[in-house]
């Protein structure tokens, strides 16, 4: 783990006083006691400064594809292109990721915590995301395909290769709580570049961004169409984290 | 000066710092470069809204002009916020255009159309990605820690189809943008501690804050990076002027505690759980109230309503947060309380779901964000 060493006992943050104070201004050298408070308040805030990334509404319930031509699918689209659905593919495949079969968060700059020169690229935070569904009682021998995936890039997860995912599938019906843990644990790559500095002199800077988007789409075979025998996608959450 | 150290967090050995032994120059630089990682790396995310095709009913969001508010505390260490818009979809014509406004005066550094300027063309219905735009405003005048409101409208829409689907936007993120320490040029007004002072044979001296070296600046950059980081916690719609019934807005009707109607496409109404890691630093008091809960809304007559934030740590049991919103009489508002999220759920997880009460009111919800404000 890249953090930092914390204090093993009673793991905390620890207030120091007011920097306006007296004790930082002796002019003495700085205490082994002090420098290792500083050390473990630094690699705290690294360890616990994490971020928010979604918070989204899903589209609810009548999820089956792909009997429900008006909503989904390839039927309407300009172009052709119309991924082979075939189990022994990747799960991507069966998810069409178009407005009614997918949520997207992002873009957001990627917190790299770790350096890799072999291969090279930065290490990211971990992910946890949370899928709120159901799996309704239709359909028999249904199920609901939920694919959460983190790309490098805004080209959904059919075609851009992602960094990770982690996939779920429900048959037995019920409320689910679907919890994707997403680790990162191979080196990425800046991919896109974003102002970050609006220079005095009129001339901006730019920084080197890890380009990430988070996707969650579904597929689900239930296509009954009682509402309360449907599929839903209720919610979407998801944050960084830290073991 | 280039950074000469990665701005990513250092390994520290709490070892190394022994009783009687100098820290040495090469521990300094790692303070120094884990105080870039906090100052201008980890920066915040301030939103992300996502246009719900499925809450249409026959007035869309294809022929009204809507506005998505957001809520947002700079952080130290910020002064661009980029905002990112990607385009709805659709084999329908329509033109619409997008304007930012603010309650603070950011400048545009690059507007790219959505100072109003320009009349955006819906993108075909394609399998790949759909057209996306990059604006990028200069924060850098807005007070750290202070309340900011950005606005998207979208507006002056022409469609052949005015009772189908989207016009308009379909995602949008708002975030603030990293900075590398070597894009750094006027280090005191940054929060982080300039290397090259901590470079053998240097001496760490007391200094200041308001210099970029030294261990006032240090015990300064702490609490900068404690107190000023606040996370962004957003459930993001959409405001306009539509008063259609039944709203097309999220909304509430009724006199007993439920969930707003979060515009599911199969009409259902339900509990709808979010979840959350509230920031652990320290242990607070359970009356502290370390976040800000911030909700825009509007009512359809001047009586109060109101909203429930039933929160649940992992593993525990649930509180109930209640706030009373004045009645608004049909215009969109912004209300702000203290609001107290659990830190000791299992993985730090929280978890939560709203309810309102508005008696003979509609109550619509346009934005309920959570802010930090770490004691």
């Amino acid at each position: 783990m890249p953090i930092g060493q914390l204090f093993t006992t009673n793991e905390r943050y620890i207030k120091h006083p007011p920097y306006a104070s007296f004790y930082w201004q002796d002019k003495y050298s700085v205490d082994s006691g002090t420098a290792h408070i500083i050390h473990n308040n630094l690699s705290k805030l690294s360890q616990r400064n994490l971020r928010q990334i979604c918070n989204l509404i899903g589209p609810g319930n009548r999820l089956g594809f792909p009997t429900d031509k008006s909503t989904s699918g390839y039927s309407d689209k300009v172009d052709s292109r119309q991924l082979p659905r075939d189990e022994n593919l990747t799960p991507f495949n069966y998810i069409y990721w178009d407005n009614y079969s997918s949520l997207r968060a992002g873009p957001f700059p990627g917190c790299a915590i770790n350096l890799s020169v072999d291969p090279v690229g930065y290490l990211c935070r971990n992910i946890r995301a949370h899928a709120q569904i159901t799996k309704g009682n239709g359909t028999t021998s249904s199920e609901i395909l939920v694919v959460c995936a983190l790309t490098n890039g805004p080209g959904n997860p059919a075609i851009n290769e992602p960094v990770v995912y982690a996939t779920q599938t429900k048959i037995t019906p019920g409320d689910y709580d679907l919890e994707f843990e997403l680790e990162i644990t191979s080196p990425i790559q800046p991919a896109r570049e974003y102002i970050c500095r609006a220079d005095s002199d009129g001339i901006t800077q730019v920084n080197q961004l890890i380009d990430l988007y988070l996707w969650l789409g579904w597929y689900s075979t239930n296509v009954d169409t009682t509402p309360a025998n449907q599929d839903a996608v209720w919610s979407f959450s998801a944050f960084e984290y830290n073991p | 000066m280039p950074s000469p150290v990665s701005t990513t967090p250092t390994d520290f050995v709490l070892g190394a710092v022994k009783v009687g032994k100098a820290v040495s120059s090469a521990h300094l630089v790692r303070i120094a470069s884990e105080c870039s990682f906090l100052g201008l790396h980890n920066l915040q995310l301030i939103g992300q809204y996502r246009a719900q095709p499925w809450q249409l009913g026959t007035t869309t969001l294809g022929a009204i002009s809507h506005t998505i508010p957001f809520v947002y505390k700079r952080s130290a260490g910020c002064e661009v916020v980029a905002i990112v818009i990607e385009f709805w979809q659709a084999s329908y014509y329509g033109r619409f255009k997008i304007t930012l406004s603010s309650s603070g005066s950011p400048s545009f550094i690059e507007h790219n159309g959505i100072d109003g300027s320009v009349t955006f063309t819906q993108p075909p219905l394609t399998s790949a990605q759909s057209t996306e735009i990059v604006a990028y405003i200069d924060v850098s005048s807005f007070t750290v820690g202070s309340t900011y409101y950005f606005y998207l409208t979208v507006s002056d829409k022409s469609t052949l189809h005015p009772t189908e689907g989207v016009i308009g936007i379909k995602n949008a993120s708002l975030f603030e943008v990293p900075c590398p320490d070597s894009r750094v040029v006027s280090q005191p007004s940054e929060p982080i501690l300039e290397q090259a002072s901590c470079l053998s044979p240097n001496r760490l001296i007391d200094g200041s804050n308001a210099t970029a070296r030294g261990l006032t600046r240090l015990a300064w950059l702490l609490d900068q990076y404690r107190t000023n980081w606040r996370i962004h916690i957003a459930h993001v719609g959409f405001e306009s002027s539509d008063t259609s019934s039944p709203s097309l807005h999220w909304y509430h009707t009724g006199g007993s505690y439920s969930s707003p109607n979060w515009q599911f496409e199969g009409g259902a109404t339900r509990n709808v759980g979010f979840i959350c890691q509230p920031r652990a630093l320290y242990p607070i008091p359970g009356n502290t109230n370390p976040y800000k809960i911030y909700v825009r809304y509007r009512t359809t007559s001047s009586g109060n309503v109101t909203l429930r934030v039933i929160h649940t740590p992992r593993g525990g049991s649930a509180t109930t947060s209640t706030f009373t919103l004045g009645g608004t009489s049909g215009a969109w508002s912004w209300y702000t309380s203290d609001l107290d999220l659990d830190t000791g759920g299992t993985d730090g997880v929280c978890e939560y779901y709203f309810a309102a009460k508005g008696g003979a009111q509609t109550i619509d919800f346009a934005n309920i964000s959570f802010i930090e404000q770490h004691p």
